[in-house]
Order: structure tokens, then sequence, then C-alpha cells
């Protein structure tokens, strides 16, 4: 259940991470800032537990990465590739499928 | 420069299978991250020390982040993901380097040959080369396994595995050279395999190959033992 809970939560995270990204590129920092904006405050992660989602997406070829130094320390800008877009229509088709589902389990007619 | 914060981050990622590179770069960023947070803390007021830990809190706990990193199978180093090769690596390594030596010692002594009698560098660089084949190659193998391994915070298992095999390749490994004189043709032959005659230079030759390894091996990790502060 708890591996369930977390496999989910990481689905999020990864759909949320793509999104911003395919707008335009960003860092650490700043994507985590994006992230409680687009969540108005509301989705609270360890701002350090993006990292290694990153890097695994970077992996698998939907980021890619440029390194820059600013001000003495590195900062790494990620920004989705044409992989990373077409995955991410997958994961938002897939996403409105399970939400449409779980609205009709609910005995939902429409959303908020 | 790494933040203290972090060193022993850094240590549980490697204990968790985390590839080096890897490891760096979330130090990297999360010492950047967490520099950017302080500075956002003491933005708000809050003083140096509650703006730090404050800092820290918001980037997740270390058990949070080395179970995110380690469930991103994509991470871990391939030791961690295929342990086996650590034994198998090395041995195949030794062989396939021995192997590569000897067929570039045969093409240059043909071409030599083609040319009239061996010179003197040719039977110094071959005989050099066959040393180097016989006891450098097994030593050059061991030290790159042991490197990975401590690198790599790998239990110990598979890679005495692997230093056993290359031990073993290494001391099997035979070469010969017969110059040729007049009458009697030139021979170069090499090989690796176990003789029972020479079972004692055998078994001399695989332990000295295992020690030098242990000792490499305890040599590599006391250099890179995370430096305890008080």
């Amino acid at each position: 259940m708890v591996t369930r809970a977390a496999s989910f939560a990481a689905e999020v995270s990864e759909l949320l991470l793509l999104r911003l990204l395919s707008e335009r590129e960003m860092y650490g920092y700043e994507l985590a800032k994006a992230v409680q904006t687009l969540t108005r405050q509301r989705l609270r992660l360890g701002e350090g537990l993006l990292y290694p989602l990153l890097h695994a997406l970077e992996k698998h070829g939907l980021l890619r990465s440029r390194r820059e130094t600013v001000a003495g320390r590195p900062r790494i800008y990620y920004r989705t590739t044409a992989g990373g877009r077409r995955h991410l229509t997958k994961l938002m088709a897939h996403w409105r499928e399970t939400r449409a589902l779980v609205s009709f389990a609910l005995g939902e007619s429409s959303h908020a | 420069m790494r933040d203290d914060d972090f060193s022993t981050l850094g240590e549980r990622l490697l204990r968790a299978g985390i590839a080096p590179r890897h490891v760096r770069r979330l130090l990297d960023e999360l010492a950047a991250h967490h520099a950017l947070l302080i500075e956002e803390e003491t933005g708000r007021g809050e003083a140096p020390d509650t703006a730090r830990s404050l800092a820290r809190e918001r980037l997740g706990t270390d058990d949070e982040i080395v179970a995110r990193a380690r469930a991103q199978v994509a991470l871990r180093s391939w030791g961690a993901r295929w342990p086996l090769a650590c034994a198998i690596a090395p041995f195949l390594g030794m062989v396939g380097s021995a192997v590569l030596l000897m067929a570039s010692l045969v093409l240059l002594c043909s071409l030599a040959a083609a040319g009239g009698d061996a010179g003197t560098w040719l039977r110094r660089g071959t005989q050099f080369t066959g040393w180097i084949m016989m006891y450098g190659l097994p030593l050059v193998w061991v030290y790159v396994l042991a490197r990975y391994s401590v690198s790599r915070r790998l239990r110990w298992g598979w890679p005495l595995a692997g230093l056993i095999l290359t031990a073993a390749a290494g001391a099997g490994t035979t070469f010969e050279v017969v110059w040729p004189h007049p009458g009697v043709r030139g021979q170069l032959s090499g090989g690796i395999g176990l003789c029972l005659d020479g079972a004692l230079i055998f078994v001399t030759r695989a332990l000295a190959t295992l020690i030098a390894g242990v000792a490499l091996y305890a040599l590599i990790r006391a250099r890179s033992e995370p430096r305890t502060t008080a």
C-alpha cells in the first residue's frame, strides 16, 4: 500500500515536473517554487526530493540539462526533450482517465 | 564547496547503490538549493542557525532523499544492479587484455620478421610485454576492481569472487618466446590455463595477486573513509 502511494506520488511529481519544464528551462530551486505556485502551496514535497526524479528523467532521455555557475555555485538547468513531451502527453491522458474513473466510482458526474 | 550538512547523506546514497556521479551531482544541487533556502529564510528575518535548520527541513530528511533516490533504478551503479558482473567483468577484462597484448605482439613480430632478424629492441620489448601480461595485467585488473568496489561501497562477496577469478586467470597466464636461429623458426606462445606440473607456481602467483588485491582494497578503502568531525 505504501509502495502504491509512493508510486502515485512519484507519478504526480513526474507529471508536474515535465509539464513545468516543457514551458521553459528551470533549475531545482526555481522548479520547487513553480510546483508550489502551480499547486497553490497545497502540495508540499521535500524540495530535495525533486533531484533524484530529475536525474532519473534525464537518464531516461525525457529531460536534458546544462550546467552553469552562478555566484560560485553550480546551477543545473533542466528542460523537457521531444521524448519528454510525448511522455507528458501520455501521462496527462493517463491522469485524465484515472481522474474520470475515480470520479465515476465516487458517483460524481462532474468535477469541481 | 560542499556543505558539511550533506557529508553523511553522500555516504548513505553511495551505500544505497547510487552511482558516484549521481551522488556528486545530487550533493552539489542540494547544497546550492540549501544555500538559497537559507538566504530565503534569513530574508524573512530568521536567525542564521534557525534559517539553516529550517532550510534543511524544507529539503526533506536524509531518509526521504535516500528512499527517493533508491526508488530510481536508473541512478544505481551497474555494480549495485548486477553485482555478479563484479565477479566476471575483471576476469573477462584480464583475459581480453592478455589476448589483445598477445595479438599485438604476434603482429609486431611478424612484421619485424618479414624485415629480417629481430633487433634488440624487439627482443627486449617482447620479453617486457610478456612479463606485463603475466604479472602486470592481474595487478591492474585487481586494482580496477578494488577501486570500483570501494567507490560504489559494494558488499565484499562478489568483488572477492572477482578477485579470486582474476588472480587465478593471472596465475594461469603463460608466455613463451623462442627467437629464430639459423635452422630454427621463431615461436611466440601464450595461453591461460592450469598445468598440474606447475601447480606450486600457479598457487604462489595466485596468492600473491590475491594478497596484493586485498591490500589495495584495504588501502583505497582507508583513504576513502568519510572523515568524522567532532
